[in-house]
């Protein structure tokens, strides 16, 4: 495996756990939540994003709403975490530090 | 082509891509890629960079298609329908490949007691588990050496019951597993 497929594999598996983050704070809709991940350095295309949030809504870890913003031209589909997806993101979160305090340490060849 | 023609082109080739799915989640997606182009041509992108981003309508409409397709098969829980599914993923990574043929083997296993449990009370003496000297035979075999003992008699039918649902139990486990595992990476 070649860098730049493990990379896409990296940031594949940690799309789902970076909306959820983002959705965290308050609500928000499908471009804010690119922008956000991008603005961070991470990266997630359009084409990854917005299936991933129909499959998160369709498993109930978010839910959506039109919304017409003020000012807006055109209605915005915002999401928000439900209480399931609260769960399951606190459950990811301990699980990515776990996971990331370990392969730091292996990398930096750190005593246990 | 104006913008707003080069706009409706796309949403019209994506809801079209999109035919397998119900109208309404249609409706939906389409309506929130329409409100995705307008925000970023409001940022001053042009239709067609917009368009870049997203991917081919086609290739964008596969993940929501393929999201569909699992979350169906995984709700309505039929184990032939899961099956189906989870072969148009072979090729697709080891790790499809080699569950998908893990979850058929188990299948068979258990198909295999299954088919013991019925053949025992048609063939009492060709169904059953000998042992002796240089015999070791569970299942339907040929008649064994006069020399071989059959242990089970026809306890074979509860315990053959039992593996075979087992073995489905594993493998309808094991299927819906990968369905979830393969559905994470659409």
């Amino acid at each position: 495996m070649d860098l730049g497929s493990w990379r896409s594999q990296l940031r594949k598996g940690a799309a789902e756990l970076a909306v959820l983050a983002v959705l965290s704070r308050r609500q928000r809709y499908g471009l804010e939540i690119l922008q956000e991940i991008v603005e961070k350095g991470l990266e997630i295309t359009e084409g990854t994003l917005y299936p991933l949030l129909n499959r998160l809504q369709r498993d109930a870890k978010i839910t959506a709403q039109w919304v017409e913003d003020e000012g807006a031209s055109h209605p915005r589909k915002y999401y928000r975490l439900t209480q399931e997806g609260t769960a399951f993101l606190q459950a990811m979160s301990g699980e990515w530090a776990t996971f990331s305090t370990g392969l730091s340490r292996l990398i930096k060849g750190d005593a246990p | 082509m104006t913008p707003e023609a080069f706009r409706d082109h796309y949403l019209r080739r994506l809801r079209w891509a999109l035919q397998p799915l119900p109208e309404e989640d249609r409706g939906e997606i389409v309506a929130e890629t329409r409100s995705h182009f307008l925000d970023r041509e409001a940022q001053r992108v042009a239709v067609e960079a917009i368009a870049t981003e997203l991917g081919e309508p086609e290739v964008y409409a596969r993940g929501f298609l393929e999201n569909y397709e699992i979350s169906t098969a995984l709700a309505g829980g039929s184990v032939p329908r899961m099956l189906a599914t989870a072969s148009r993923w072979l090729g697709r990574g080891v790790v499809a490949s080699l569950g998908f043929f893990l979850v058929l083997l188990l299948y068979l296993v258990a198909g295999s007691w299954g088919l013991v449990a019925l053949l025992k009370p048609v063939f009492p003496d060709r169904v059953g588990f000998w042992t002796g000297e240089h015999v070791l035979a569970i299942g339907f075999v040929d008649p064994p050496s006069t020399e071989a003992v059959e242990h089970l008699g026809y306890w074979l039918i509860p315990l053959a019951l039992a593996v075979a649902l087992l073995t489905w139990w594993l493998g309808t486990v094991l299927l819906r597993w990968l369905l979830r595992h393969l559905r994470a990476r659409a």
